[in-house]
């Protein structure tokens, strides 16, 4: 569970960093879009004032030309007006274009231009009346007068516009970029801790990995050393151990040959018990050795086992027994698993003679085997991982003496035995080889007594 | 085989021994043993018996100091007036590979000591009874171009 609120808050934390990052590019963005456009506008008033300039300059020009020749006669004067009168047309279009966002400006420059071409119509009736001999028309000169005092006032009051906007429009900027400069410094602030949460997370995590690897492998090695030892072990067991056991055996048994007859009662008992004994160690060695060839790891090549087939060559091996105590065996349909068909066997075997070895007298022994998918929660004492495997359930139950609940942790401890030699053969290493073996397959097995005495549930869980 | 041909038995342990012995007593074997303690005594034996028919039956333990059962097989099956005394491997070892590995150094057959005596009893004086008998048949020269 903490594993995966650690892997929670990791995903989190990077999620609400990474989506401020995006969060805070787009402002970024936004901001410099709209810091372009403001630079544009700004732009645009400069150029409609100089637009502005250039219309008085020009009517300036026109007007200077005129005067020159009402006052001298003289036909190069016209020139400067003649070129002022062409430009203006274009100036005062592009002026019309510039400021067609603004309907204030727009009725300005409309005035201006009804201005200006009656300013024209007068100093081109000016200079016909001087070209045909008449004097100065002095009425039509203050009225031109007037007329250029109105231009005037007119592109004073659009260059006041003008300036105004440029006034509040940089106020209006250095407020907004002072806003977006404080806003865009604390959402960096704060992607800055997430990410320094993030990270601060990830390092923890990260730390903790790497001890509990550390913890892993040095298990590792401890297992390997534990493994190494106990194969060391089984060798001792098998040859050394075997040794003086096979002699002890040898030479009671040439005793018991060859000299029988001269021994007493209680020294024919002895020798029996002698001889006995070293059968029964030499049982327990075997068995102790089959035990730690089951747990060498290194012979662990999985296959495809069909549990129904390995039911029913256990059911062939033990027939004979079977028939003899009128044994009932009802098994559901089983599933194939990844395994050791060997061990398998050897464990429905043991399970299976376990159930009528231990029948109650006079009760024909049924073993009933259910399987069922199930959960890993079902088992205690697992790791969080494996709580969400799923198993198969495999349970084989029988009729039979059952047994006391609280041993059922303890009978499978190996050369455990609930039951005195003489009530129930065996040495104990039945089951204890079913615990190894499921373990072998990264499964387990527990064991459950019915109430009232009435038999007991083996389950065996194997990984799906 | 016209004289009685010896039974040469290689074995360290000396209970061994004197059990096997036993059992040759009780079957009422009449040729001559020799018991050596490792490998090397059982080739140094064997080269220098002259008569090349004198060591009719070897019993080899397999794990014996200095030189152990599976060298000797690889000696004795390397040289052609040793190959054919019959090597009956008998040894402590049940390991399937000891088996298969003797077999394939050219033993002729091979005994896994019986943890019963009584058993091992049998076994012995059963294999010794069929080599008496064996040994005792008349050689046959199209039999011998085969041993040979």
């Amino acid at each position: 569970m903490i594993l995966r609120n650690a892997l929670l808050g990791i995903f989190l934390a990077m999620g609400v960093s990474l989506a401020m990052l995006v969060f805070l590019s787009w402002l970024a963005y936004d901001r410099s879009v709209e810091s372009n456009n403001r630079t544009q506008s700004v732009n645009h008033t400069y150029r409609v004032r100089l637009k502005n300039k250039d219309i008085l300059a020009t009517i300036n020009t026109i007007e200077t030309g005129e005067r020159g020749y009402l006052l001298t006669k003289d036909e190069k004067y016209l020139q400067p007006y003649g070129e002022g009168r062409s430009s203006m047309k274009g100036i005062l279009r592009s002026m019309e274009l510039l400021v067609r966002d603004s309907p204030r400006q727009q009725k300005r420059v409309d005035s201006i231009k009804k201005e200006i071409s009656r300013r024209i119509t007068l100093i081109e009736f000016n200079i016909e009346r001087t070209r045909n001999g008449y004097g100065i028309d002095t009425v039509k000169l203050s009225d031109g007068k007037n007329h250029m005092e109105n231009i005037r006032s007119l592109c004073k009051e659009l260059d006041n516009e003008e300036r105004e906007l440029l006034t509040y429009r940089s106020i209006l900027q250095k407020e907004a970029d002072e806003n977006t400069n404080f806003f865009l410094l604390l959402l960096s602030a704060v992607s800055l801790a997430f990410l320094l949460v993030f990270f601060r997370l990830l390092y923890i995590e990260l730390r903790r990995r790497i001890a509990f690897q550390k913890t892993l492998e040095e298990k590792l090695t401890d297992l390997e050393r534990a493994n190494a030892e106990l194969e060391q072990f089984a060798y001792v067991a098998s040859h050394d151990l075997q040794e003086p056991l096979r002699k002890i055996r040898a030479f009671g048994e040439r005793l018991k040959m060859k000299q029988n007859d001269l021994l007493t009662e209680d020294g024919k008992t002895t020798l029996l018990k002698i001889n006995q004994s070293a059968i029964r160690m030499q049982q327990l060695i075997d068995d102790l050795l089959m035990f730690s060839r089951t747990a060498n790891l290194r012979e662990r090549i999985f296959e495809e086992v069909n549990l129904n087939s390995v039911f029913r060559d256990v059911k062939g091996e033990l027939n004979d027994l079977i028939e003899q105590k009128k044994v009932t065996i009802i098994s559901e349909v089983l599933p194939t698993v990844q395994g050791i068909e060997f061990q398998l066997f050897q464990l429905f075997n043991n399970l299976i003679s376990n159930a009528i070895k231990y029948s109650k007298a006079n009760t024909p022994p049924i073993i009933e085997i259910d399987c069922q998918k199930v959960n890993g929660s079902e088992l205690p004492n697992l790791g969080d991982i494996q709580k969400d495997n799923i198993y198969h359930r495999i349970s084989f139950m029988d009729n039979g003496i059952g047994f006391d609940p609280i041993y059922s942790e303890k009978i499978f401890i190996i050369f455990q035995r609930l039951h005195n030699r003489s009530e129930y053969e065996g040495t104990g290493i039945g089951l204890a080889l079913c615990r190894r073996i499921a373990t072998n397959h990264n499964g387990f097995i527990v064991a459950e007594a019915k109430p009232n005495q009435e038999g007991s549930i083996f389950h065996v869980y194997l990984p799906t | 085989m016209n004289k009685q041909a010896t039974i040469l038995i290689a074995d360290d342990d000396a209970d061994d021994r004197f059990l096997l012995q036993s059992v040759f007593d009780d079957c009422g074997l009449v040729n001559p043993t020799v018991y050596v303690k490792d490998g090397l005594e059982l080739i140094e034996y064997i080269r220098q018996s002259n008569n090349e028919y004198s060591v009719g039956l070897i019993l080899l333990d397999l794990n014996m100091p200095r030189m152990d059962g599976r060298e000797v097989l690889r000696i004795l099956k390397s040289e052609p007036h040793l190959r054919k005394i019959p090597v009956v491997v008998l040894t402590t070892s049940k390991s399937e590979q000891d088996i298969n590995d003797c077999y394939e150094l050219g033993a002729n057959c091979y005994i896994a000591k019986p943890s019963s005596f009584d058993v091992f009893n049998d076994t012995i004086s059963t294999l010794i009874k069929f080599w008496v008998k064996v040994s005792q048949l008349p050689v046959v020269p199209e039999a011998a171009r085969f041993l040979n």
